[in-house]
């Protein structure tokens, strides 16, 4: 099992999670399963074995980039870096879909945001706090302006 | 216990993956043999005590008495699952590993630690003999359970303690491994001797201690044999290897 294979498993497992989300509508229990708990559940596994067994032999450290830098410089680590986010950016989607609904937020407003967590996570998650903040929950009859 | 059980279950997959993607190894085999053999022994071990605790008076085990050592055994557990893998992860030994003073104090912390965990073994022994609960169970299985629970203790404590005497699991071309697995197991052995009896013969006490004894002194007799140097006469090459 190469690195490749592990990146494109996690990467379709991470599709497949974003997918669910987008079905969340119509299936709000199962997408969220999916896309909060299954998917990144499998991913961290793998997470953490490659971090079990690459993170003592790479060279680096968290206590400046040029530390960081270092460490990605072992591919196994930026493998593990990039499964961080791919799992991380899933659950903060599910995180988005499940606030939306508790704050009765259409879900028109929360899609777009979805994308944006998926390709720029603290980016979409900004969008998300905006449309959050900013649009009004649904109401029975019509607000005034 | 069992909780914490299906945690030292659920760490299984993580741990065989590092297995598969490591190339590391350590004596002949995978970094990953001993976090994944202890995993599961822990597992099993924590099962079985939970199992076993369930014949005990539910009041009693409210108590400090018993809450108190099963919170400091399961808290040893935790740790050294949590050294044998960071060791592991590190690439280097966990047991006997006195290479630089990190290494000497994890090893003193598991010492200690195996302490706390072998003594879940007599407290649940304890507690069934003095405070049974309700649940059925026959008098000849509880005597075989908690029979089964000292030997583990006393004869665990025999093998490993050995062990971490002459610093190593290797004497000679022996493995002591070997007797300190048949010790371990002592809890289940005995009381899974007399259930297979049961259908032909149900056990009281006597037969019950006449059935500790023999399976006693047959892990005694694979202790003195492996003290003699020699490795274990029938081959278990995934116990003891080169």
């Amino acid at each position: 099992m190469s690195l490749d294979h592990l990146f494109s498993a996690a990467s379709f497992l991470a599709m497949a999670g974003w997918l669910a989300l987008l079905a969340s509508p119509f299936t709000p229990k199962w997408s969220n399963r999916i896309a909060a708990w299954i998917v990144p559940s499998l991913i961290a596994v793998v997470y953490t074995a490659l971090m079990l067994v690459h993170f003592s032999g790479a060279d680096g450290d968290f206590s400046s980039l040029d530390g960081v830098a270092r460490l990605f410089a072992s591919r196994p680590v930026l493998l593990a870096g990039w499964l961080h986010y791919l799992a991380f950016d899933l659950a903060l989607g599910a995180w988005e879909v499940r606030d939306g609904s508790r704050r009765k937020l259409s879900f028109w407003w929360v899609l777009p945001c979805l994308p944006a967590t998926f390709l720029f996570g603290p980016a979409g998650f900004l969008m998300y706090l905006a449309v959050r903040t900013l649009v009004p929950r649904r109401q029975p009859a019509m607000a005034a302006a | 216990m069992t909780r914490l059980a299906f945690a030292a279950l659920a760490l299984l997959p993580v741990l065989a993956l590092a297995w598969l993607l490591d190339p590391r190894e350590l004596l002949g085999v995978s970094v990953w043999a001993k976090p994944i053999k202890f995993a599961a022994g822990f597992a099993v071990y924590l099962l079985s005590l939970g199992a076993f605790a369930t014949f005990i008076d539910p009041a009693w085990r409210k108590t400090g008495a018993f809450r108190w050592p099963v919170i400091a055994g399961s808290a040893a557990i935790v740790l050294e699952q949590a050294i044998i893998t960071l060791q592991s992860a590190r690439g280097v030994g966990s047991h006997f590993n006195a290479a630089t003073a990190f290494d000497a104090a994890l090893y003193a912390a598991m010492g200690a630690g195996s302490l706390a965990l072998l003594a879940l073994a007599p407290v649940v022994a304890l507690g069934l003999a003095r405070h049974p609960g309700r649940r059925p169970i026959d008098d000849g299985m509880r005597d075989a359970i908690v029979i089964g629970l000292w030997m583990t203790g006393v004869l665990t404590l025999a093998t490993a303690g050995t062990m971490a005497v002459l610093g190593s699991h290797r004497f000679g071309a022996a493995d002591l491994r070997v007797p300190h697995f048949l010790a371990t197991h002592s809890m289940h052995a005995v009381p899974l001797i007399v259930l297979a009896l049961s259908p032909f013969h149900v056990l009281r006490r006597q037969g019950v201690l006449a059935v500790a004894a023999i399976y006693g002194v047959g892990v005694v007799a694979v202790f003195v044999q492996a003290l003699s140097g020699n490795p274990f006469p029938v081959p278990i090459s995934w116990l003891s290897h080169g």
